[in-house]
Formats: structure tokens, C-alpha cells, sequence
């Protein structure tokens, strides 16, 4: 765990880069993880697309969709997910996203 | 069926020989951790991709249909329970530009019914026997 700041707040990330309390996050702060996280300099619309897909299911449900209901809500196939987030579905999109570590994610 | 070996290499790195071919596995996440291949859970969903691929390509095959540009693109996820993981899902996106729509269906049963989606729908048995030596310590 490492107390860091991140576009004005002090967040708590675990050792993968997921911040431990999801309610501190706000569009600036997935901005700055996926720089910090990601190494994405931009969020494009499509990151847009796919962070927000993300983030309204987690407030939703409280856990991260399969990854075919995503590929199928946002119409984007699994190729282009990882051209957006290179680290994959589970440790970049979610990770920008706010969500907490998916249980077992690799 | 021939014989699969699987030896170790040098920190965790492995190589798994089998009818003279070499593949070379490796455990990301590890310190020593040397970028010889991919991780054994890694291979073992780029099989699944190969075996949905091989299905996809006999059906194209059995229909007069191209193959070119097939490609299956695959993701993992593994959960944890106690100490002991597992891969919890496995998704697959098969790209077959040569199907035609009609045809979409029928070739995607022909993915669900390959040997290694078979596999995963009924686990097989898995029995493992070590064979031990006289012991010998790691070199300070």
C-alpha cells in the first residue's frame, strides 16, 4: 500500500496501482492513474467510453463486468480494449476506472 | 500419446519439449522473473485459442471457406479463494472474416466443440507424483 497524490488528492493505492477507496474517484483522477498507472498521456473519447461503461456497472453492482458484457456494451472486440489499455480489461480499464482490484485479476 | 517433459532452466523459467518442438514458460510476477516466455496459465489459454482456431479452420475447410485473417483474441481472469488460485473465466473473440453471417452460428458451435472447450466443460482427472532424490541444497 503507498499513500500518493493524485490530481489534488491523497489516495491510497495498493501494490498494483488500484486505489482502496473507489468513492475518491473523479474523471481527474482516472486522468491522472492512467498516466501514472497506464502511461496513457490522453484519454481518448473511446478510454471515455470504456472507463465510464465500467464505472456505472461497479456503482451498479458493486463488482466488474465479465469482460464480454463489456466488449458487447461498448461495441469495441477485446483487440481494441488492449490497443486502449495495454495492461488488459482487468489491471488497466478497471484500474483507471476507480474499481477495486478484481478478485484475483492478473 | 508422446511424452510432454517440462524441465527447469535457470530461476523460473522452464522449457516443455514434446515431438521436438520447445516451448519456453515463465512466472511473471516473480523476482526472478526473465522474460524466457509466458507464464504456464498463459500458455495454457493460447492452447485454448490454438484448439478454437484449428475448429474454426476445419469447419471453413469442410464449408469451402477461407481461413485467411482467422484470428481468436483471448483474455483471462483468475480468482483466488484462501491461498489457492484458479482461472475463473476465459474469454474468446474469434475473427473469421471468410464466415459469412448465415454461417456465424454453425462456426461458433464448431468453437464451443473443441477438444480443449470439451475439456473445460468436464475437468479432467489430473494426478501428480513426485519422485524424490538424495536432496540437494541450493549453493550460498
Amino acid at each position: 500500500m503507498a499513500n500518493v497524490v493524485l490530481a489534488g488528492k491523497e489516495l491510497e493505492l495498493d501494490e498494483d496501482g488500484f486505489i482502496q477507496s473507489p468513492e475518491l474517484w473523479d474523471e481527474e483522477v482516472a486522468k491522472a492513474l492512467a498516466k501514472q498507472e497506464e502511461g496513457i498521456e490522453d484519454l481518448t473519447p473511446d478510454h471515455w467510453k470504456v472507463v465510464k461503461y465500467l464505472r456505472n456497472y461497479y456503482l451498479e453492482f458493486r463488482i466488474a463486468p465479465m469482460i464480454r458484457k463489456l466488449c458487447k456494451e461498448t461495441g469495441f472486440p477485446l483487440q481494441k480494449i488492449y490497443e486502449l489499455f495495454p495492461s488488459g480489461p482487468a489491471k488497466g480499464a478497471c484500474k483507471v476506472a476507480g474499481l477495486p482490484k478484481p478478485t484475483g485479476c492478473v | 500419446m508422446n511424452l510432454i517433459s517440462v524441465a527447469f532452466e535457470h530461476d523460473m523459467a522452464f522449457s516443455a519439449t514434446v515431438r521436438g518442438h520447445r516451448v519456453s514458460m515463465d512466472f511473471p510476477g516473480h523476482p526472478g522473473f526473465t522474460y524466457a516466455g509466458p507464464s504456464p496459465v498463459e500458455l495454457l489459454v493460447m492452447a485454448i485459442g490454438g484448439c478454437i482456431g484449428v475448429h474454426v479452420a476445419l469447419f471453413c475447410e469442410q464449408a469451402g471457406l477461407s481461413s485467411a485473417g482467422l484470428r481468436v483474441d483471448l483474455s483471462f481472469t483468475l480468482a483466488q479463494q484462501n491461498d489457492r488460485k484458479r482461472v475463473s473465466s476465459v474469454y474468446a473473440e474469434v475473427e473469421a472474416p471468410g464466415i459469412p453471417a448465415e454461417l456465424a452460428a454453425q462456426a461458433e458451435q464448431a468453437a464451443r466443440r473443441c477438444i480443449l472447450s470439451n475439456s473445460f466443460a468436464r475437468a479432467p482427472d489430473l494426478d501428480i507424483v513426485l519422485r524424490s532424490g538424495p536432496g540437494q541444497r541450493e549453493a550460498a
